[in-house]
């Protein structure tokens, strides 16, 4: 996983088409702004789609690998010049960036970056698009309007607004047309990576698409992300310095979401404050509680954590800003959640009969010595930080290990799982990436004991009642 | 009696509008010349003297239509304008969208040339040069492809639309550019 990314981009296919000079007064173009930032992404992304081949092909003939990898360099050429599937790539990007161990430094920040510079709809087109979904003139909802989009969404932007009853707020906006074309995209993509069905890594690279079309499908409905903010706006009390924004519904559809505006600083502007090292646990500590209330009380997953949707506010609270993807969990999945937990506090001697139900293994699966050494290695992985008290996420050790974890299941093919697996090591890994990015030292015991005493589930309180600890 | 300017004025006017409501209440297969006349308060050959068919009434609607959101004023850059126009112009048109499927083809080709000839210049206005024949018809081909795509535009308030004109509107500034950079 070493290789050299600047040697791999050079390699692969690239722009032919030098950058015109263009005339002055002919705006120089969302288009070419469009290419070019596709470009830039998509190299990144078959770069990084290069490596993953190259790991698994890293035994196999050269001829075979280089096979491999041209149809993937295409594949995210592809993706790259897809109008719509600029957010898919950004997903990509975003990911990379959550694993600084990964990618070199330089890279990862710029990939941190990109969620702010996606290309523009001019005010014109939003002006004309919100007037449709509002069904009213722009001047009769809001006394100003910012022209300009503060922050790019990866499938719209989002403007600063103040309502005629005189609150801020942000108003997001989805490009227009785009639910529908995501889908055929997804599919002229699938089509183009057939010619690697037949290969080893298959069935994870469509899982992988499978991933990405969840994360574009529900991302694109923001009525469904009005109704997580909801949901998880009703978990917090004033007392957890959180701030979910608040949804203003008859002024949000399908295409627009209105909430409260909400001041604070990104990541990377907080971080370059040089926040002291009680600013940084604290923060940890509720980027915890967060995690685990959504989890615990919320049965729901704040599944993108990536550093773009956390506000750093001066009061010491934090805000969370993008509710795209939060899996929420049904009764059925939920019911087998709880027994994993029960499994880790209570019995382990039910543990393998858990996981094995988690993960919907064979009994052939069962015996295989490796894979289930691999299963107690990621699970000791996850429960790790428990054991110290604070726990140090700056130490980038343990989050190399839990890369590297991951690395080998995707090796090995030891990805089955439930389907709320995806979500769940997403979560994990994103916040404890986020975690060692902020240099932030957790109780994590403590937060756990909390979040798990409000589910009143009763082994909990059995457990606390005999004078064990959670 | 002379028919003053005034008089031809207003009755050209209310047989318009009468049009208009007729079309709106009760659709485009069950409205003819004859029920026109007859809501405007004019007798059927008179109505004649003013329009040779029911198709040339919507012609002049579309083009009136069209003509008020030409006046519009307009901020922003290039794209911007020519997004803002054409949509502008949709917007107006919307009273007419249900029966444009009828007659969009005929007013793009026989009532077209006053429609076309006003919008073109508000396209040289915007874009501040002369545009080649070649640029001219091409901006005309993308124009009644927005216009025949968003009278048949099912989704949701029409929304692909606007990301059609959108990529227009890109697609023929990209081809300005390329005739100014010679490739």
């Amino acid at each position: 996983m070493n290789a050299d990314l600047a040697q791999l981009i050079a390699v692969l296919p690239h722009d032919d088409s030098p950058e015109q000079e263009l005339q002055r007064s002919i705006p120089t173009g969302r288009l070419a702004r469009l290419w070019t930032l596709g470009t830039l992404q998509a190299q990144i992304a078959a770069a990084y789609g290069a490596m993953w081949v190259r790991s698994f092909f890293g035994g196999a003939d050269a001829n075979a690998r280089q096979l491999v990898e041209t149809h993937m360099a295409t594949a995210m050429r592809l993706v790259g010049g897809m109008l719509y599937l600029r957010g898919a790539v950004m997903k990509i990007g975003q990911a990379l960036a959550l694993y600084p161990n990964l990618v070199p430094e330089e890279i990862a920040s710029t990939l941190a970056q990109l969620h702010f510079n996606a290309p523009p709809m001019h005010f014109a087109l939003v002006r004309e698009h919100l007037c449709n979904e509002l069904d009213r003139e722009l001047g009769e909802v809001f006394s100003e309007f910012d022209e300009h989009a503060f922050a790019a969404a990866s499938l719209g932007q989002v403007h600063r607004a103040r309502l005629r009853s005189g609150e801020r707020v942000a108003v997001k906006i989805q490009y227009p047309g785009i639910a529908q074309t995501i889908r055929s995209d997804l599919r002229n993509l699938t089509a183009v990576l057939a010619p690697l069905r037949f290969t080893r890594d298959w069935e994870n690279l469509s899982a992988q698409l499978d991933g990405i079309r969840d994360v574009l499908n529900s991302e694109v409905d923001y009525e469904a992300e009005a109704k997580s903010l909801e949901h998880a706006h009703s978990l917090f009390t004033a007392g957890d310095g959180v701030i979910i924004p608040q949804v203003f519904r008859e002024l949000s559809t399908p295409r627009v979401l209105t909430m409260e505006f909400v001041d604070g600083r990104h990541l990377d502007a907080w971080l370059a404050t040089q926040p002291s090292q009680s600013e940084r646990d604290a923060f940890g500590a509720k980027l915890y509680t967060i995690g685990l209330r959504m989890y615990y009380a919320g049965r729901c997953a704040y599944a993108d954590p990536h550093p773009g949707n956390y506000l750093f506010r001066d009061d010491g609270r934090v805000a969370l800003l993008d509710f795209g993807c939060v899996p929420r969990y049904d009764d059925d999945a939920w019911a087998l959640l709880s027994e994993m937990d029960a499994a880790f506090y209570r019995d382990r001697d039910n543990m393998r009969s858990t996981v094995a139900k988690y993960c919907d293994l064979s009994q052939d699966e069962l015996r295989d010595e490796s894979r289930m050494a691999l299963v107690e290695e990621s699970f000791r992985w996850a429960l790790e930080p428990l054991h110290h008290r604070p726990f140090d996420f700056g130490n980038g050790e343990h989050l190399r290990i839990g890369i590297d974890i991951m690395a080998r299941a995707i090796a090995k093919r030891y990805t089955r799982a439930h389907p709320t697996q995806f979500y769940i090591s997403r979560t994990l890994l994103g916040l404890r990436s986020l975690l060692y990015k902020m240099k932030a030292r957790v109780d994590v015991r403590e937060i756990h004991a909390r979040e798990l005493r409000a589910t009143g589930w009763p082994w909990v309180d059995e457990i606390i009642r005999g004078g064990g600890q959670l | 009696m002379r028919v003053t300017a005034e008089t031809k004025e207003a009755t050209r006017q209310a047989i318009l509008d009468s049009t208009l409501k007729l079309l709106r209440e009760d659709g485009w297969p069950n409205v003819g010349t004859r029920e026109i006349a007859s809501e405007a308060g004019i007798a059927n050959g008179t109505l004649f003297n003013y329009f040779p068919t029911k198709e040339a009434i919507v012609g002049t609607l579309v083009a009136n239509a069209l003509a008020e959101a030409n006046e519009a004023p307009r901020t922003g850059g290039v794209d911007e304008q020519l997004f803002a126009l054409i949509a502008s112009g949709l917007r107006r048109l919307r009273p007419l969208r249900s029966f444009l499927p009828f007659v969009v083809d005929s007013i793009l080709a026989h009532d077209g040339d006053r429609i076309r000839q006003e919008h073109l210049s508000q396209v040289d206005r915007i874009v501040e040069r002369p545009l080649t024949p070649m640029l001219r018809h091409l901006y005309w081909s993308l124009y009644a492809g927005v216009i025949t795509f968003w009278v048949a535009d099912p989704s949701r308030k029409q929304e692909d639309t606007l990301a059609f004109i959108d990529q227009s509107v890109a697609l023929f500034i990209d081809a300005i550019r390329r005739k100014e950079s010679g490739t």
